[in-house]
Protein backbone atom coordinates (compact mmCIF):
# COMPACT_ATOMS: atom_id res chain seq x y z
CA UNK A 1 0.00 0.00 0.00
CA UNK A 2 2.97 2.55 0.84
CA UNK A 3 4.05 1.78 -2.71
CA UNK A 4 1.26 2.61 -4.34
CA UNK A 5 0.59 5.77 -2.53
CA UNK A 6 4.38 6.96 -3.27
CA UNK A 7 3.70 5.93 -6.50
CA UNK A 8 0.61 8.12 -6.72
CA UNK A 9 2.55 11.10 -5.25
CA UNK A 10 4.52 11.44 -7.98
CA UNK A 11 1.68 11.40 -10.86
CA UNK A 12 -0.74 13.21 -8.70
CA UNK A 13 0.56 15.12 -5.70
CA UNK A 14 -1.90 17.64 -5.67
CA UNK A 15 -4.43 15.94 -3.24
CA UNK A 16 -2.02 17.07 -0.59
CA UNK A 17 -0.52 20.57 -1.66
CA UNK A 18 -2.02 22.98 -4.27
CA UNK A 19 -1.95 27.01 -3.72
CA UNK A 20 0.57 29.56 -2.80
CA UNK A 21 3.26 26.87 -1.12
CA UNK A 22 2.73 24.81 -4.74
CA UNK A 23 3.15 28.15 -6.22
CA UNK A 24 6.34 28.81 -4.68
CA UNK A 25 8.22 25.69 -4.84
CA UNK A 26 6.99 25.26 -8.37
CA UNK A 27 8.47 28.43 -9.15
CA UNK A 28 11.95 27.40 -7.12
CA UNK A 29 11.92 24.42 -9.25
CA UNK A 30 11.28 25.89 -12.22
CA UNK A 31 14.13 28.90 -11.84
CA UNK A 32 16.60 26.22 -11.13
CA UNK A 33 15.82 24.58 -13.99
CA UNK A 34 16.00 26.99 -16.49
CA UNK A 35 19.31 27.79 -14.87
CA UNK A 36 20.82 24.72 -14.82
CA UNK A 37 19.55 23.55 -18.77
CA UNK A 38 20.52 27.19 -19.68
CA UNK A 39 24.47 25.94 -18.89
CA UNK A 40 24.35 23.63 -21.80
CA UNK A 41 22.31 25.41 -24.46
CA UNK A 42 18.80 24.15 -23.41
CA UNK A 43 15.68 26.08 -23.46
CA UNK A 44 11.77 25.78 -22.56
CA UNK A 45 10.33 27.84 -25.30
CA UNK A 46 6.80 26.06 -25.23
CA UNK A 47 4.64 24.71 -23.08
CA UNK A 48 6.39 20.91 -23.75
CA UNK A 49 9.23 21.83 -25.70
CA UNK A 50 12.59 21.22 -24.87
CA UNK A 51 15.47 22.68 -27.37
CA UNK A 52 18.82 23.45 -27.98
CA UNK A 53 19.20 27.08 -28.70
CA UNK A 54 21.72 30.03 -27.74
CA UNK A 55 19.44 31.78 -25.72
CA UNK A 56 20.79 34.21 -22.82
CA UNK A 57 19.43 33.27 -19.31
CA UNK A 58 17.33 36.29 -19.84
CA UNK A 59 15.73 35.34 -23.07
CA UNK A 60 15.61 31.74 -21.43
CA UNK A 61 13.08 32.59 -18.23
CA UNK A 62 11.55 35.02 -20.87
CA UNK A 63 10.50 32.42 -23.11
CA UNK A 64 9.50 29.80 -20.33
CA UNK A 65 7.84 32.43 -18.40
CA UNK A 66 5.65 33.07 -21.44
CA UNK A 67 5.08 29.51 -22.14
CA UNK A 68 4.02 29.06 -18.37
CA UNK A 69 1.59 32.22 -18.32
CA UNK A 70 -0.16 30.83 -21.70
CA UNK A 71 -0.94 27.93 -19.73
CA UNK A 72 -2.25 28.82 -16.91
CA UNK A 73 -4.66 31.16 -18.59
CA UNK A 74 -5.69 28.69 -20.72
CA UNK A 75 -6.43 26.20 -17.88
CA UNK A 76 -8.29 28.61 -15.66
CA UNK A 77 -10.19 30.18 -18.30
CA UNK A 78 -11.12 26.77 -18.80
CA UNK A 79 -11.75 26.10 -15.69
CA UNK A 80 -14.09 29.18 -15.75
CA UNK A 81 -16.07 28.37 -18.26
CA UNK A 82 -16.93 24.65 -17.80
CA UNK A 83 -17.04 24.08 -14.24
CA UNK A 84 -19.54 24.04 -11.75
CA UNK A 85 -17.17 24.41 -9.21
CA UNK A 86 -15.14 27.88 -7.46
CA UNK A 87 -11.94 27.79 -9.32
CA UNK A 88 -8.91 29.85 -7.41
CA UNK A 89 -6.38 31.17 -9.67
CA UNK A 90 -3.98 30.13 -7.66
CA UNK A 91 -4.75 26.80 -7.36
CA UNK A 92 -4.51 26.42 -10.94
CA UNK A 93 -1.11 28.63 -10.96
CA UNK A 94 0.62 26.32 -8.02
CA UNK A 95 -0.51 23.39 -9.15
CA UNK A 96 0.95 23.62 -13.15
CA UNK A 97 3.91 25.30 -11.61
CA UNK A 98 4.76 22.11 -9.36
CA UNK A 99 3.46 20.15 -12.51
CA UNK A 100 6.78 21.21 -14.31
CA UNK A 101 8.80 19.65 -12.14
CA UNK A 102 9.76 16.83 -14.45
CA UNK A 103 11.61 18.95 -16.67
CA UNK A 104 14.57 19.16 -14.50
CA UNK A 105 15.57 15.99 -15.72
CA UNK A 106 16.12 17.16 -19.16
CA UNK A 107 18.05 20.18 -17.46
CA UNK A 108 20.45 16.98 -15.90
CA UNK A 109 20.90 15.05 -18.92
CA UNK A 110 22.77 18.27 -20.69
CA UNK A 111 25.53 18.00 -18.34
CA UNK A 112 26.33 14.40 -19.52
CA UNK A 113 29.49 15.48 -21.95
CA UNK A 114 28.46 13.42 -25.00
CA UNK A 115 24.79 15.07 -24.96
CA UNK A 116 24.19 16.04 -28.70
CA UNK A 117 21.30 18.36 -30.09
CA UNK A 118 19.98 16.70 -32.58
CA UNK A 119 19.10 19.20 -35.14
CA UNK A 120 23.19 19.48 -34.90
CA UNK A 121 23.55 16.00 -35.25
CA UNK A 122 21.58 15.50 -38.32
CA UNK A 123 23.29 18.58 -40.06
CA UNK A 124 26.37 17.16 -39.19
CA UNK A 125 24.81 13.49 -40.73
CA UNK A 126 23.56 15.35 -43.56
CA UNK A 127 26.88 16.58 -44.86
CA UNK A 128 29.48 14.02 -43.58
CA UNK A 129 27.35 10.82 -44.45
CA UNK A 130 28.83 10.00 -40.39
CA UNK A 131 27.73 9.15 -36.93
CA UNK A 132 29.74 8.38 -34.72
CA UNK A 133 29.16 5.60 -31.50
CA UNK A 134 29.38 8.85 -29.11
CA UNK A 135 26.93 11.11 -31.22
CA UNK A 136 24.49 8.55 -31.24
CA UNK A 137 24.42 8.05 -27.63
CA UNK A 138 24.40 11.09 -26.56
CA UNK A 139 21.34 12.36 -28.92
CA UNK A 140 19.42 8.80 -27.49
CA UNK A 141 19.91 9.89 -23.66
CA UNK A 142 19.29 13.22 -24.39
CA UNK A 143 15.83 12.28 -26.17
CA UNK A 144 14.64 9.46 -24.18
CA UNK A 145 15.13 11.61 -20.66
CA UNK A 146 13.55 14.44 -22.61
CA UNK A 147 10.47 12.52 -23.47
CA UNK A 148 10.08 10.73 -19.70
CA UNK A 149 10.30 14.73 -18.98
CA UNK A 150 7.32 15.35 -21.35
CA UNK A 151 5.45 12.79 -20.46
CA UNK A 152 5.44 12.73 -17.18
CA UNK A 153 4.32 16.57 -17.35
CA UNK A 154 1.51 15.95 -19.07
CA UNK A 155 0.07 13.42 -16.57
CA UNK A 156 0.92 15.61 -13.41
CA UNK A 157 -0.67 18.27 -15.92
CA UNK A 158 -4.25 16.82 -16.21
CA UNK A 159 -3.81 15.96 -12.19
CA UNK A 160 -3.63 19.33 -11.83
CA UNK A 161 -6.63 20.49 -13.77
CA UNK A 162 -9.02 17.80 -12.86
CA UNK A 163 -8.09 18.90 -8.80
CA UNK A 164 -8.20 22.42 -9.23
CA UNK A 165 -11.06 23.04 -11.70
CA UNK A 166 -13.08 20.23 -10.66
CA UNK A 167 -14.63 19.24 -14.29
CA UNK A 168 -16.27 15.81 -14.06
CA UNK A 169 -14.86 13.04 -16.79
CA UNK A 170 -14.95 12.81 -19.91
CA UNK A 171 -15.58 16.47 -20.59
CA UNK A 172 -12.59 17.40 -18.32
CA UNK A 173 -9.75 15.04 -20.44
CA UNK A 174 -10.76 17.18 -23.60
CA UNK A 175 -11.41 20.31 -22.34
CA UNK A 176 -7.22 19.86 -21.28
CA UNK A 177 -6.44 18.62 -24.35
CA UNK A 178 -7.94 21.51 -26.36
CA UNK A 179 -6.92 23.99 -23.26
CA UNK A 180 -3.29 22.99 -23.83
CA UNK A 181 -2.65 22.57 -27.39
CA UNK A 182 -4.05 26.75 -27.42
CA UNK A 183 -1.94 27.59 -24.94
CA UNK A 184 1.24 25.79 -27.33
CA UNK A 185 -0.03 27.44 -30.15
CA UNK A 186 -0.16 30.90 -28.30
CA UNK A 187 3.18 30.69 -26.12
CA UNK A 188 4.95 29.79 -29.40
CA UNK A 189 3.74 32.49 -32.03
CA UNK A 190 4.35 34.86 -29.00
CA UNK A 191 7.94 33.33 -28.21
CA UNK A 192 8.29 33.09 -31.95
CA UNK A 193 7.89 36.58 -32.82
CA UNK A 194 8.65 38.62 -29.68
CA UNK A 195 12.08 36.32 -28.72
CA UNK A 196 13.15 33.58 -30.82
CA UNK A 197 12.43 34.73 -34.55
CA UNK A 198 15.99 36.29 -34.81
CA UNK A 199 17.75 33.01 -33.86
CA UNK A 200 15.17 30.39 -35.61
CA UNK A 201 16.03 31.81 -38.84
CA UNK A 202 19.49 32.53 -38.04
CA UNK A 203 19.92 28.17 -37.03
CA UNK A 204 17.83 26.17 -38.60
CA UNK A 205 18.00 27.20 -42.27
CA UNK A 206 20.51 28.17 -44.46
CA UNK A 207 19.67 31.75 -46.07
CA UNK A 208 20.45 33.98 -49.12
CA UNK A 209 22.65 36.98 -47.43
CA UNK A 210 21.36 40.66 -47.49
CA UNK A 211 23.10 42.60 -49.90
CA UNK A 212 26.56 43.26 -48.55
CA UNK A 213 28.94 46.02 -48.38
CA UNK A 214 31.49 46.67 -50.58
CA UNK A 215 34.28 46.58 -47.99
CA UNK A 216 33.16 45.29 -44.82
CA UNK A 217 33.45 48.33 -42.10
CA UNK A 218 36.53 48.76 -39.45
CA UNK A 219 33.84 47.40 -36.61
CA UNK A 220 33.70 43.85 -38.38
CA UNK A 221 37.64 43.18 -38.87
CA UNK A 222 38.09 41.14 -35.89
CA UNK A 223 34.90 38.84 -36.97
CA UNK A 224 36.24 38.48 -40.50
CA UNK A 225 39.91 37.64 -38.97
CA UNK A 226 38.80 35.20 -37.25
CA UNK A 227 36.71 33.78 -40.51
CA UNK A 228 39.49 33.33 -42.39
CA UNK A 229 41.41 32.13 -39.87
CA UNK A 230 38.53 29.14 -39.51
CA UNK A 231 39.04 28.16 -43.00
CA UNK A 232 42.76 28.55 -43.19
CA UNK A 233 42.46 25.53 -39.76
CA UNK A 234 39.83 23.89 -42.02
CA UNK A 235 42.70 23.70 -44.75
CA UNK A 236 45.33 22.75 -42.67
CA UNK A 237 42.88 20.17 -40.75
CA UNK A 238 44.05 21.81 -37.60
CA UNK A 239 40.58 21.37 -35.51
CA UNK A 240 42.28 22.98 -32.22
CA UNK A 241 43.06 25.81 -34.01
CA UNK A 242 39.73 26.01 -36.11
CA UNK A 243 37.77 25.81 -32.74
CA UNK A 244 39.53 28.52 -30.93
CA UNK A 245 36.70 30.67 -31.33
CA UNK A 246 33.33 28.25 -31.48
CA UNK A 247 31.15 28.93 -28.92
CA UNK A 248 29.79 26.04 -26.14
CA UNK A 249 27.46 24.83 -28.49
CA UNK A 250 29.34 24.53 -31.21
CA UNK A 251 32.20 23.18 -29.04
CA UNK A 252 29.44 19.97 -28.53
CA UNK A 253 28.21 19.81 -32.02
CA UNK A 254 31.23 19.93 -34.22
CA UNK A 255 34.10 17.70 -33.27
CA UNK A 256 37.09 16.86 -34.50
CA UNK A 257 35.71 13.88 -35.94
CA UNK A 258 33.34 16.23 -38.17
CA UNK A 259 35.97 18.08 -38.96
CA UNK A 260 37.72 15.44 -40.45
CA UNK A 261 34.89 13.82 -42.02
CA UNK A 262 33.77 17.52 -43.79
CA UNK A 263 37.43 17.43 -44.64
CA UNK A 264 36.97 13.96 -46.61
CA UNK A 265 34.23 14.86 -48.17
CA UNK A 266 35.87 18.12 -49.36
CA UNK A 267 38.38 16.45 -50.88
CA UNK A 268 35.94 13.80 -52.81
CA UNK A 269 34.28 16.47 -54.01
CA UNK A 270 36.43 19.28 -54.69
CA UNK A 271 39.88 17.74 -54.70
CA UNK A 272 42.73 19.07 -52.35
CA UNK A 273 42.05 22.77 -50.73
CA UNK A 274 44.44 24.78 -52.29
CA UNK A 275 43.82 28.44 -50.73
CA UNK A 276 41.56 30.30 -48.35
CA UNK A 277 40.68 34.60 -50.08
CA UNK A 278 41.30 37.06 -48.02
CA UNK A 279 38.20 39.16 -49.45
CA UNK A 280 35.08 38.16 -47.34
CA UNK A 281 31.50 39.47 -47.84
CA UNK A 282 29.58 40.19 -45.13
CA UNK A 283 26.06 39.51 -43.65
CA UNK A 284 23.31 39.94 -40.98
CA UNK A 285 20.60 37.70 -39.93
CA UNK A 286 18.59 39.45 -37.12
CA UNK A 287 21.21 39.75 -34.06
CA UNK A 288 23.66 37.19 -35.47
CA UNK A 289 26.65 38.60 -38.34
CA UNK A 290 27.81 36.11 -41.07
CA UNK A 291 31.05 36.52 -42.71
CA UNK A 292 31.34 34.71 -46.10
CA UNK A 293 35.41 32.87 -46.66
CA UNK A 294 35.56 32.13 -50.40
CA UNK A 295 37.30 29.09 -50.62
CA UNK A 296 39.45 27.43 -53.37
CA UNK A 297 40.29 23.92 -54.25
CA UNK A 298 41.39 21.67 -57.28
CA UNK A 299 38.23 21.10 -59.10
CA UNK A 300 35.85 24.08 -57.69
CA UNK A 301 35.35 26.13 -54.90
CA UNK A 302 32.70 27.39 -52.85
CA UNK A 303 31.98 30.33 -49.74
CA UNK A 304 32.51 29.12 -45.93
CA UNK A 305 29.97 30.89 -43.78
CA UNK A 306 30.61 31.21 -40.23
CA UNK A 307 28.11 32.69 -38.27
CA UNK A 308 28.52 34.96 -35.09
CA UNK A 309 26.71 35.59 -31.75
CA UNK A 310 26.96 38.64 -30.05
CA UNK A 311 30.44 37.86 -28.42
CA UNK A 312 31.78 37.12 -31.68
CA UNK A 313 31.92 33.47 -31.09
CA UNK A 314 31.49 30.63 -33.85
CA UNK A 315 28.15 29.91 -33.73
CA UNK A 316 27.63 27.62 -36.77
CA UNK A 317 29.38 26.96 -39.96
CA UNK A 318 27.99 26.29 -43.45
CA UNK A 319 29.23 25.53 -46.93
CA UNK A 320 27.65 27.43 -49.88
CA UNK A 321 28.16 27.22 -53.20
CA UNK A 322 30.37 30.06 -54.92
CA UNK A 323 28.64 32.93 -56.04
CA UNK B 1 -22.99 1.85 7.47
CA UNK B 2 -26.49 2.18 8.71
CA UNK B 3 -28.69 0.53 5.66
CA UNK B 4 -30.36 3.04 3.82
CA UNK B 5 -31.34 0.79 1.01
CA UNK B 6 -33.19 -2.62 0.34
CA UNK B 7 -31.26 -5.46 0.10
CA UNK B 8 -33.43 -7.74 -1.96
CA UNK B 9 -34.63 -4.97 -4.48
CA UNK B 10 -32.66 -1.69 -3.91
CA UNK B 11 -35.39 0.30 -3.15
CA UNK B 12 -35.14 3.30 -0.49
CA UNK B 13 -35.84 1.74 3.04
CA UNK B 14 -38.35 3.71 5.82
CA UNK B 15 -37.98 3.58 9.28
CA UNK B 16 -41.16 1.46 10.79
CA UNK B 17 -39.98 1.41 14.66
CA UNK B 18 -38.47 3.07 16.87
CA UNK B 19 -37.51 1.80 20.42
CA UNK B 20 -36.69 3.50 23.65
CA UNK B 21 -34.11 1.31 25.68
CA UNK B 22 -34.89 3.30 28.87
CA UNK B 23 -38.59 1.72 29.19
CA UNK B 24 -39.03 -0.69 26.38
CA UNK B 25 -41.62 1.70 24.88
CA UNK B 26 -41.58 0.91 21.07
CA UNK B 27 -42.55 3.44 18.59
CA UNK B 28 -44.47 1.69 15.35
CA UNK B 29 -44.89 3.90 12.11
CA UNK B 30 -43.13 4.52 8.87
CA UNK B 31 -40.48 7.32 8.57
CA UNK B 32 -38.85 8.83 5.92
CA UNK B 33 -34.40 8.53 6.33
CA UNK B 34 -33.43 12.08 6.88
CA UNK B 35 -31.53 13.06 3.73
CA UNK B 36 -28.43 13.02 5.78
CA UNK B 37 -28.40 9.69 7.10
CA UNK B 38 -28.49 8.50 3.41
CA UNK B 39 -24.64 10.06 2.90
CA UNK B 40 -21.89 7.15 2.73
CA UNK B 41 -20.16 7.23 6.39
CA UNK B 42 -17.32 9.28 4.87
CA UNK B 43 -19.56 11.87 3.67
CA UNK B 44 -21.04 12.56 6.79
CA UNK B 45 -17.92 12.40 8.85
CA UNK B 46 -16.60 15.22 6.25
CA UNK B 47 -20.05 17.25 6.94
CA UNK B 48 -19.31 16.97 10.86
CA UNK B 49 -15.78 18.10 10.48
CA UNK B 50 -17.12 20.81 8.16
CA UNK B 51 -19.88 21.96 11.20
CA UNK B 52 -17.00 22.00 13.73
CA UNK B 53 -14.53 23.92 11.68
CA UNK B 54 -16.95 26.79 11.16
CA UNK B 55 -17.56 26.17 7.66
CA UNK B 56 -14.17 27.10 6.76
CA UNK B 57 -12.43 24.82 3.89
CA UNK B 58 -8.75 26.16 4.83
CA UNK B 59 -8.84 25.00 8.38
CA UNK B 60 -10.45 21.69 6.61
CA UNK B 61 -7.38 21.18 4.44
CA UNK B 62 -5.27 21.55 7.02
CA UNK B 63 -7.11 19.01 9.68
CA UNK B 64 -7.66 16.53 6.52
CA UNK B 65 -4.36 17.21 5.37
CA UNK B 66 -5.65 17.70 1.80
CA UNK B 67 -4.98 20.51 -0.62
CA UNK B 68 -7.91 23.16 -0.76
CA UNK B 69 -8.81 21.96 -4.08
CA UNK B 70 -9.46 18.81 -2.62
CA UNK B 71 -11.28 19.60 -0.03
CA UNK B 72 -13.61 21.71 -2.10
CA UNK B 73 -14.22 19.06 -4.52
CA UNK B 74 -15.40 16.58 -1.57
CA UNK B 75 -17.42 19.00 -0.65
CA UNK B 76 -18.99 19.83 -4.33
CA UNK B 77 -19.43 15.56 -4.37
CA UNK B 78 -21.46 16.12 -0.98
CA UNK B 79 -23.65 18.70 -2.33
CA UNK B 80 -24.10 16.73 -5.96
CA UNK B 81 -25.60 14.32 -3.66
CA UNK B 82 -27.49 16.03 -1.52
CA UNK B 83 -28.90 17.62 -4.84
CA UNK B 84 -29.73 14.14 -6.45
CA UNK B 85 -31.13 12.81 -3.08
CA UNK B 86 -33.85 15.96 -3.01
CA UNK B 87 -35.01 15.55 -6.56
CA UNK B 88 -35.86 11.81 -5.46
CA UNK B 89 -38.52 13.36 -3.16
Amino acid sequence: MKKNSKLKLLINPFTHIAGSSALIIGLIIIAVTIFLAQMNGIVFDGVFDVHFAPLSLPQAFIVQGIAFVCLVIAMYLAGRIFSKSEVRFIDVAGTLALARAPFILAAIIGFLPSTKDGLALVKNFLFTQSITTEDMFGFLSFFIVTVIAIVWFVVLAYNAFKVSCNIKEPKNFIVFIVAIIISELIAFCINYFVVMKTFLLSSIVALMPSETPATPPAELKPINDIAIQVAECLKDKDYDCMSADFDEVMKKGFSKQVMESMNEQLDIAFGKFEGVGQEVKNSTEGEFRLVFVPCKLEKGSFNLQCTFNKENKVCGIFIRPAS
Amino acid sequence: MFPCNCPSCQSLLKVKSLKCENCGTEVLGLYELPLLARLSPAHQDFILKFMKNSGSLKDMSKELGLSYPTVRNLLDEIIDKINSYEKEF
